[in-house]
């Protein structure tokens, strides 16, 4: 296709699309709606359906399994109450024990085993997919495709700044070649 | 409770993905403190090339858990173009070919759009994390 037909072609797809496109579609109306629902009821996440799955996993689903499956909805209500209200006095106790309030041994000790608040995310890092062929640096070198000198003067430069002197790896390059090397190519 | 979001950094290094050209994404790496590279607050977005171990047997047999990567710089010091309010990078030709960092430095996968030759634009609208933790 030559240039000038190119663009033509260009052209009358671009003509399409702009008589065609319109934006009054339900979601984009929605948004103009926020702003007053926000005045009117207040943040938008108390509405979130995630709450709903998450409340079936943890109150439903753990509350049947704990009960004798006989009669099981009054169990799982029961269940839920028990520990939503030992939940609140646990938290009531832990902001009492921030205003200093005086509270028994007993109770500071089980407050320091219970903890209220939810850890803070844990970010994972899993390396998979090891690859066989790579034992030292000198396969390592020859699958990246990356010489050797270069990978050892990374390791040596990365060990001189980041590393403490008794943890750093060795700066003599044979013996750094002679370390044994995983891929994970993942 | 714990929740955690999964994120995948894949790196074949120079081997095939799936039949196809190798894969080497391009990951966020903690360079420094807060006030460096303008909007990007001390992160780097970096080919990954390699992810390696590698095990120091002279010092109690300590693993390291090791990434190759190569990193870009940060065009106009890293400030948001008037244009498009992203920071754009740009891999220069004397760039180092191999750097190596610790895995820990990584704290996730990044979004960068081709811009042109050698330069991307940093998109930092692909998820909320991003958009919180760099501008």
């Amino acid at each position: 296709m030559r240039d000038s037909e190119r663009d033509e072609e260009t052209k009358r797809r671009m003509d399409l699309f702009i008589c065609e496109s319109y934006f009054n579609f339900v979601k984009m109306h929605l948004l103009s709606h926020f702003c007053d629902h926000i005045r009117q009821f207040g943040n938008i996440p108390m509405y979130s359906t995630e709450f709903g799955q998450l409340a079936h996993k943890t109150q439903i689903k753990a509350g049947l399994r704990q009960s004798n499956k006989q009669d099981a909805s009054r169990q799982i209500v029961q269940s839920y109450s028990r520990q939503h209200g030992i939940r609140m006095r646990l938290l009531n106790l832990e902001s009492l024990r921030r205003c200093c309030a005086d509270l028994s041994p007993d109770v500071v000790e089980q407050l320091d085993t219970t903890s209220t608040t939810t850890a803070p995310g844990i970010r994972r890092r899993m390396l998979k997919g090891c690859c066989d062929d790579v034992s030292n640096m000198a396969d390592f070198s020859l699958v990246l495709r990356v010489s050797i000198q270069i990978i050892c003067h990374g390791l040596i430069r990365y060990s001189r700044h980041n590393l403490p002197p008794e943890r750093r790896l060795p700066e003599d390059p044979e013996r750094l070649e002679s370390l044994p090397v995983e891929l994970l190519t993942q | 409770m714990e929740i955690y979001d999964i994120h995948r950094a894949r790196c074949t290094g120079a081997l095939h993905f799936r039949n196809h050209r190798s894969r080497n994404d391009w990951v966020w790496v903690r360079r420094g403190t807060e006030d460096m590279y303008g909007a990007l607050r001390g992160r780097l977005p970096a080919k990954l090339l390699a992810l390696f171990k590698i095990r120091d047997y002279r010092c109690e047999d300590r693993v390291h858990c090791l990434a190759g990567v190569q990193f870009v710089t940060a065009v106009n010091s890293g400030r948001i173009s008037d244009v498009h309010s992203l920071v754009t990078v740009q891999m220069k030709e004397d760039a180092r070919e191999f750097a190596v960092v610790d895995i820990g430095t990584i704290p996730g996968p990044a979004h960068l759009i081709p811009e042109g030759d050698r330069r991307w634009i940093v998109n930092s609208r692909i998820d909320l994390r991003t958009f919180n933790e760099v501008y």
